[in-house]
């Protein structure tokens, strides 16, 4: 699967965040950006995030995005998907 | 003023709390996490638009003096500083960073179908009915730390909230040019949060003209946990001064009015608790609407417990000081009330405990 116009096929890591608290959303987000950051760097993965916390789509790309990583949101169903990929 | 109907009074606060609760969940102006925010991750991006409700609503009530002669600064609400209102404020901060929410931001996260703030709404309640137990100790500590002679600033010093005021517009003027008091949000429907500011500034003097005194609510909290105890251990809460005490003495002609978190209906019941109901129903409807409403279950049990327990403490530090931080950021520092100075120092100081305490209750 292409993710954000990357052309080699990036390797996806889920992280499901609904119906958690605020502002525990970003606290786990950073933490697996953290963790994963080798593999987000590079565009050998990106984390694709799923919140139905509507704050989150203000704090989680400005977050990624002072970090240098591309940000995608999405509106799916009843929540939102946030996608996080390499630096750019 | 509407106190000579209790009925469209009702009414009033519950078309208040309606649009409260829609434009808290369209901006998710959560209070308690503005504060949070600037020491969990220096963000204070949302900062300005707070201050911008708190100058705005000052100008508000200024006007309503001059213009319809509302005594604002000798509201039946606001009470002189104590000592347990500093306190309060300390012990409310930690609770509201815990929580996840205030007062009001639990109601309109509930609404939206947050399970996490349903605990925390437990919490609250559980822990204004543990501070009934205590009541007659607090306010015995209350009379003998009372701080100040008058009740707020503006009664010292008329001309200070008209200073504030215009000394605030140059700051708003340049955040505005320099375009710091818009945020970028990708939710459906996102109301900026200056906007959110601008119309809870507008509903609270909507408020301050229904009733008299300007926008307050955890009274409610405690009213729905006196009501759930009469209904287990009456004899108990007969016995208990909080809910048999008025904490809202009004003057309405010539009849007197009283409210209080007891379990009767009263002036409390008759405003507080619609505005509860319609901030939850106003974020539950706008959430629908926008087709995002579905519950998603129980959050992780760390989370869970740091509700319940950050409700606790909500509840014991509102009950402390008498009120919230809706009542003394949205209210009381407009009004220039010194305990509302106390409460929001306090609160600060909370919020940074708090902001400490989180991850490490998170993650270790």
């Amino acid at each position: 699967m292409t993710v954000m116009g990357m052309e080699e096929e990036a390797k996806i890591i889920e992280l499901n965040i609904l119906g958690q608290m605020c502002p525990a959303c970003l606290l786990v987000v950073l933490k697996e950006i953290n963790v994963r950051k080798d593999e987000l760097r590079s565009g050998r993965a990106c984390l694709v995030i799923r919140t139905d916390h509507r704050d989150t789509t203000r704090t989680v790309p400005e977050s990624a995005r002072k970090m240098g990583y591309e940000v995608e949101v999405r509106k799916v169903k009843t929540y939102y998907e946030i996608v996080v990929g390499r630096k750019v | 003023m509407l106190l000579f109907d209790s009925h469209l009074l009702a009414f009033a606060h519950f078309c208040i709390g309606l649009a409260l609760g829609s434009v808290l969940y369209r901006s998710d102006f959560c209070l308690a996490g503005i504060l949070r925010d600037v020491f969990l991750f220096r963000d204070f991006s949302l900062l300005r638009p707070l201050l911008l409700a708190v100058v705005l609503t000052m100008f508000l009530f200024l006007l309503a003096r001059l213009v319809w002669g509302l005594p604002l600064e000798s509201s039946p609400t606001f009470g002189r500083a104590s000592l347990p209102g500093l306190v309060g404020g300390l012990v409310f901060g930690i609770g509201m960073v815990l929580a996840g929410g205030c007062i009001v931001s639990t109601l309109y996260k509930m609404g939206g179908g947050n399970l996490a703030n349903a605990i925390s709404f437990l919490g609250i309640v559980g822990g204004s009915m543990l501070y009934a137990e205590i009541h007659p100790f607090i306010r015995r500590v209350e009379h003998l730390s009372l701080f100040s002679r008058e009740v707020s600033l503006g009664q010292t010093w008329p001309l200070a909230g008209w200073l504030i005021v215009c000394a605030s517009i140059p700051l708003f003027l340049l955040w505005q040019r320099q375009g710091k008091m818009v945020v970028s949000a990708a939710a459906d429907a996102y109301l900026q949060p200056w906007r959110a500011a601008i119309v809870l500034a507008g509903l609270n003097l909507a408020a301050c003209l229904a009733s008299g005194w300007p926008i307050g609510i955890s009274t409610a909290y405690a009213k729905i946990g006196a009501f759930i105890e009469a209904l287990l251990v009456p004899g108990h809460v007969a016995q208990l001064e909080y809910f048999q005490t008025s904490s809202l003495v009004v003057q309405s002609g010539d009849t007197m009015l009283t409210g209080g978190a007891g379990p009767r209906i009263d002036l409390v019941f008759f405003s507080e608790m619609p505005l509860l109901v319609g901030i939850i129903a106003g974020s539950f409807l706008t959430a629908l609407y926008l087709r995002e409403f579905r519950v998603y279950g129980l959050p992780p049990t760390r989370q869970g417990l740091a509700a319940f327990g950050g409700g606790l403490l909500v509840a014991l530090g509102a009950r402390l000081a008498g009120g919230c931080n809706v009542k003394y950021v949205l209210g009381g520092l407009p009004l220039l009330s010194y305990q509302a100075m106390l409460f929001v120092g306090g609160m600060v100081v909370g919020a940074w405990v708090g902001a400490r305490l989180l991850p490490i209750i998170f993650f270790r």
